[in-house]
């Protein structure tokens, strides 16, 4: 499965996009990407002991 | 979730000394990732379509991803309104068009430790270039494992791709922009 090449996004997908950029995250998306973030900075500190 | 996960591989650009055929991720391989990474990734690599970093444990690939530059489209919707005038607007964003991993390193959160890659790298570069999203597609089968490790949204289905989104926030900035570790990463990939 390989798409030819991302799409325009019109719709809701389109309204996805822009209110993601304008308005802040929700509590359960920031508390995710602060998970990822934790991963991160453990993977940094693992890396840059050796 | 495992809180102190095994940190113990290096991120290296892809190259003719490093890629181990070895790798396998062919259990449940419903992207063709494994075909990817045997056929096509070094090609890509050499023509800079995409670069692929490949995760080392020890002289074993654990994980691959392979990154491009892109941009997001968007038209103007009847709910959601642009600037006045304007019809259309690009986000420009980092394309993760390919992240596998070895099937003997399944279940160990490898592929969010890598996807924790891409967020620190597109916040590295968005120091320098425009980047707002990291953007993704999947399918049926891993668009949950995007949207409930890694913090992506589901944009939209077409014809069983799903097109997935990732915001890089302000809080992504403060954490990664602290320091300049993650040039040091980069620094690494090189050598």
């Amino acid at each position: 499965m390989k798409p030819k090449a991302i799409p325009e996004f019109t719709g809701k997908a389109a309204d996805v996009i822009i209110e993601m950029d304008q308005k802040p995250m929700r509590p359960e998306e920031v508390e995710k990407i602060d998970r990822s973030v934790n991963f991160f900075e453990s993977y940094m500190e693992k890396i840059l002991k050796k | 979730m495992d809180e102190n996960p095994d940190f113990n591989y290096n991120p290296k650009l892809l190259s003719d000394a490093n890629h181990d055929m070895n790798f396998d991720c062919r259990d449940n391989d419903t992207m063709g990732l494994y075909n990817y990474y045997v056929a096509d990734a070094p090609y890509e690599q050499r023509t800079r379509q995409n670069r692929t970093i490949v995760f080392q444990d020890g002289e074993r690939t654990m994980g691959y991803v392979s990154l491009s530059m892109s941009d997001l489209y968007v038209s103007k919707s009847e709910k959601t309104a642009l600037k006045a005038g304007e019809e259309q607007r690009n986000y420009p964003s980092i394309y993760v068009s390919r992240l596998a991993v070895d099937n003997n390193y399944r279940g160990m959160h490898k592929g969010i430790s890598i996807m924790a890659f891409c967020v620190g790298f597109a916040v590295y570069m968005s120091k320098y270039l425009g980047c707002k999203f990291l953007v993704l597609y999947t399918n049926k089968h891993w668009h949950t494992y995007y949207r409930d490790e890694c913090g992506f949204t589901l944009l939209e289905e077409i014809d069983g791709v799903y097109w997935m989104l990732r915001k890089i926030t302000h809080a992504d900035m403060g954490k990664y922009d602290k320091h300049d570790q993650f040039l040091q990463v980069l620094k690494s990939l090189e050598e």
